[in-house]
């Protein structure tokens, strides 16, 4: 039986999917030679990857904080 | 491709497939080494990237072929290529006083504090009237062009201080370096990038393409005109 993700666990990877996106649309800029490219890397993957930074900041700071859900013992051990 | 571009690509392609660990298996992270895996794959990483991105995009932003790969500033790219060594912009092109790669940054950046940075939000206000706003009918420069981006290559240089027409008049020499008498005035420079005219020009070839929006690069490069 497999264990369900902690809260933390959940953040993680949430904050890992912005990294992500944000890093495949910088790949994709950096490989498409137009005016435009630089727009998708500021717009869209410097503003996910941010994101998804921030957001892996917050989770860390944030692990420590009661959770709300039962059955979830793993976070105690982060 | 450039060794730097192809760098950061790689170190991109080994960012995600750090973050897809994470993405897949964020129960790694109760060890130690899935904790620095973690702050590794998503801060360090990432952050890089977007620094080092930052960069190689600001890098190509001053290719020639960059400027020239929007429609309206084609026939500007094609003007470099006018056989004519009156034309301003041709002259330099083709006789190697401006890198050939570089050679509207070169002229159209202000040699001055911060001028690059302007330089970049100018060009995002571009792309943002290339698809959203009205692309006027005839492009014109924000402000007279400046005397002082000649001078930044002219200044001091013989063929400039000692120029017969720029030492005709007493003082006149000091009202160019002041910009008080532009270089393009009427009969002196002023041939700059006659676009209107170009369906009547002739064109130099055998020039490496950086002002060809196809990006080939099969021609040789021009010799230095005596």
């Amino acid at each position: 039986m497999t264990a369900q993700p902690t809260k933390l666990e959940r953040r993680l990877r949430r904050s890992g999917l912005l990294v992500a996106i944000g890093l495949i649309a910088e790949l994709i800029s950096l490989l498409w030679n137009h005016p435009t490219a630089f727009l998708l890397f500021l717009g869209v993957g410097v503003l996910l990857t941010t994101t998804g930074i921030l957001f892996y900041f917050y989770s860390l700071v944030s692990a420590n904080e009661p959770s709300r859900e039962a059955g979830s013992p793993r976070t105690q051990d982060l | 491709m450039l060794a730097p571009t192809a760098m950061l690509i790689t170190i991109i392609v080994v960012a995600v497939a750090l973050v897809s660990v994470m993405i897949i298996k964020p129960s790694i992270t109760v060890t130690r080494g899935g904790k620095i895996l973690a702050f590794v794959s998503i801060f360090i990483f990432p952050a890089f990237s977007e620094t080092m991105g930052f960069n190689e995009h600001m890098e190509r932003s001053k290719k020639t072929e960059f400027c020239t790969s929007c429609h309206v500033m084609q026939d500007y790219g094609k003007s470099l290529l006018i056989d004519d060594p009156s034309h301003i912009p041709a002259a330099h092109f083709q006789n190697n006083r401006v890198p050939r790669d570089q050679a509207c940054y070169t002229c159209h950046t202000d040699y001055t504090m911060f001028s690059g940075a302007k330089a970049k939000l100018r060009g995002l206000n571009h792309v943002y009237a290339q698809y959203f706003g009205q692309i006027p009918d005839k492009i014109e420069l924000y402000k007279p062009y400046n005397n002082r981006e000649c001078l930044h290559c002219h200044g001091g240089a013989r063929n400039f201080e000692e120029g017969a027409t720029h030492t005709l008049e007493e003082g006149r020499l000091e009202l160019i370096k002041s910009n008080q008498l532009s270089c393009m005035s009427t009969g002196c420079h002023d041939a700059c990038h006659t676009v209107k005219d170009l369906g009547s020009k002739t064109f130099r070839t055998g020039i490496p393409a950086t002002v060809d929006s196809t990006g080939s690069e099969s021609a040789q490069p021009a010799k230095e005109e005596k």
